[in-house]
């Protein structure tokens, strides 16, 4: 029961909500004066003459029939909607609208009930979020725009960084060369020097006129030798850029040739047997300057590392593998203990030799112009027995 | 194929063997057919999609570029048909998705056996030459707006507060009961690639045998946009139904399924 003062009819008009009653095709059937007010018409315009999208722009239509409505059917509700409402006299009125679907008896009949409020105080707030809104949204995508250039200039210093990253490892890798250079220089000019002593002793013991004079003509050749290796050091660095990657076609019995003839006055001392085998492979393409000086340090430590108990015999041989040539220098000289020089074996300033002669400048520069060519070097070896020392050539650099 | 299904929340039941394809119309999804379904999901098969950007389906396969015309929607339809094996179905579109069906059609004429079109037109907006589709150029960008004061907070509002609360779950139920939530720049991209288009010369190509099925009130797409579409497509007809609004299979489900079953049998 209602309070006594109050009348439901005059509460149901006076309500602060719009309020209508539609059937379910749309019609409207039943609306209070607040709903009047809010729209400016009689109520006998309205109720059986018009339908809730006679009071909404064409654009708002579209939201209704594919929106609202379709919601409402399927889903029996829906709410807080925002609509403008044309007013009759052409004003537009923003309002919220709530719907409700209430079924009667069997399921064909039934009407929609609505309230609407009114908004538009709370419409001009909401404009202002709109447009808050959509500076943010501006903004943030300034924003994203600023994070991608950032993220550009971030991948740009990094590919700075890279190519310094690169031309560092160049110019370490000119340093070593040049560090190579001098070794080569002190390292292939020792040997053939102590050759000339050696050559020189001899022809101060020699008697024999025939002996002195084959001597001084071998004396002669050593000289041109180290005359040819000086030349080509030199030049090397004249070309300046990376020279031992100056490569031509070498032929590995004339190279041989040239270092038995800077190695005579050993050979001769130590009465070493050298023999070869170039027959399956008699060529390679390569640095010259670094197969002489490899070639070099590898007989002059066979003929060094010689056993006192023999006469050396050394042993060139190369061997053609599919995508390698292999250069193998075999020798009965004294041989290494592997185990305990493995690690070091290549290693700068490193011995494994009690010899006096010893300087380890040899093996490490040696492997270090292999590797710097893309090759390697290894040795296998039995202590009194020998050693193979094995040089890896790429074909394909 | 999975993800086909996935993209396109991609929902198959029913008994029977011949397929009902259903196919929702712009700012709804799936859940419009919840009244149509039960009457045939004993003597078909019936297939019910999301469009990319509406409903459940999934949102991160949504390109402004693909779906910047109705191709985008008919490629996907021929490719969810293609990948299932369908041949020979019954295509039944509302409202955008009708003309939607009619470029699927005209571009794979064999997966098709009718074409069923509720509320189609084939443009909305109004032009010089007489053709009368119901709006003008300014009546589309007052419904964008429409769009923009009822999506006010909705991108901040849902999907964030859902993956937050997991200790929550009757948030996330909330989302899966909801209807017709869609992403408002994706509603909004939708309304214009919808509302502005104009498929008017692709009608006389379609070969596929036609129903037209039009409410007698129709705001979106009169009667006389109905009578359009049925003159300009060979093989066709149009049924009036007595009822208001775009949506008879909501607002009036009996006579839209009577419709139906009398034209599929």
């Amino acid at each position: 029961m209602f309070h006594p003062n109050l009348n439901y009819k005059e509460l149901y008009n006076t309500s602060p909500c719009g309020y209508f009653c539609a059937t379910l095709k749309g019609e409207i059937i039943e609306c209070n004066n607040r709903f009047l007010e809010f729209t400016g018409y009689e109520q006998e315009e309205i109720l059986e003459k018009k339908r809730f999208s006679d009071f909404l722009p064409a654009g708002s239509i579209i939201f209704l029939e594919t929106h609202f409505l379709p919601i409402l059917y399927a889903q029996g509700f829906i709410e807080e909607i925002n609509f403008d409402l044309v007013k009759k006299d052409k004003s537009k009125l923003p309002v919220l609208v709530n719907s409700v679907i209430i079924k009667k008896g069997n399921d064909e009949e039934g009407f929609i009930q609505s309230t609407v409020f009114n908004i538009s105080q709370r419409k001009n707030y909401e404009k202002e979020l709109l447009l808050a809104k959509e500076k943010a949204d501006n903004l943030s995508s300034e924003l994203l725009k600023s994070n991608q250039e950032l993220k550009d200039s971030t991948k740009l210093v990094l590919e700075q960084k890279s190519d310094l990253e690169r031309l560092n490892k160049y110019l370490k890798n000119k340093n070593s060369q040049l560090s190579d250079f001098a070794h080569i220089i002190s390292h292939n000019l020792r040997s053939p020097v102590f050759n000339l002593h050696c050559l020189l002793g001899f022809y101060e013991e020699s008697t024999d006129t025939d002996d002195k004079k084959m001597l001084i003509d071998t004396i002669k050749d050593v000289a041109d030798q180290m005359d040819e290796t000086l030349n080509e050091l030199i030049d090397s660095l004249k070309i300046q850029k990376e020279f031992y990657v100056s490569k031509e076609t070498l032929i590995f019995e004339d190279i041989l040739q040239k270092i038995l003839i800077m190695l005579s006055g050993d050979i001769k001392k130590t009465n070493a047997i050298i023999t070869f085998d170039f027959t399956q492979v008699e060529k390679i393409t390569y640095s010259k300057v670094y197969l002489k000086s490899a070639m070099l340090n590898l007989l002059s430590n066979a003929i060094k590392y010689r056993s006192p108990k023999r006469i050396p015999e050394i042993h060139f041989q190369t061997i053609d593998k599919t995508d390698e040539i292999i250069l193998a220098v075999t020798d009965n000289g004294l041989g290494i203990d592997i185990n305990k020089h493995r690690n070091n074996l290549f290693g700068f300033n490193k011995t494994f030799h009690n010899h006096p002669d010893s300087k380890g400048v040899g093996l490490y520069m040696t492997r270090v112009q292999i590797e710097a060519m893309g090759g390697a070097i290894s040795v296998n070896s039995q202590v009194d027995k020998g050693s193979v020392f094995e040089i890896v050539f790429q074909k394909n650099l | 194929m999975d993800n086909i299904i996935f993209r396109n929340n991609v929902k198959i039941f029913g008994e029977g063997e011949e397929v009902l394809l259903f196919v929702h119309g712009y700012g709804c999804d799936q859940s419009m057919w919840r009244f149509i379904t039960p009457s045939f999901e004993k003597n078909y098969k019936l297939i019910l999609l999301d469009l990319v950007g509406s409903g459940k389906s999934d949102e991160s396969k949504y390109s402004f570029k693909k779906y910047d015309s109705l191709e985008g929607y008919s490629d996907d339809i021929i490719e969810i048909c293609e990948s299932l094996d369908l041949h020979n179905i019954n295509f039944i579109g509302h409202s955008v998705s009708a003309m939607i069906g009619v470029l699927a059609s005209i571009k794979k004429p064999s997966i098709f056996k009718n074409l069923i079109l509720i509320g189609p037109s084939p443009c909305y907006i109004n032009d010089d030459t007489g053709y009368e589709g119901g709006f003008s150029r300014k009546d589309i960008d007052e419904l964008v707006e429409t769009l923009d004061t009822n999506y006010l907070g909705w991108s901040s509002a849902m999907a964030p507060i859902i993956m937050d609360n997991p200790d929550r779950p009757e948030l996330a139920e909330e989302l899966e009961q909801s209807f017709c939530q869609n992403n408002p720049d994706i509603a909004k991209h939708f309304a214009k690639v919808t509302f502005l288009g104009d498929n008017r010369n692709d009608l006389k190509n379609v070969t596929v045998k036609t129903l037209v099925l039009q409410s007698s009130v129709d705001a979106i797409a009169g009667i006389n946009v109905g009578e359009y579409v049925q003159e300009n497509i060979v093989n066709s007809e149009l049924v009036i139904l007595d009822t208001i609004g775009h949506c008879p299979h909501l607002s009036a489900p009996k006579e839209t399924i009577f419709a139906l079953k009398t034209y599929l049998n």
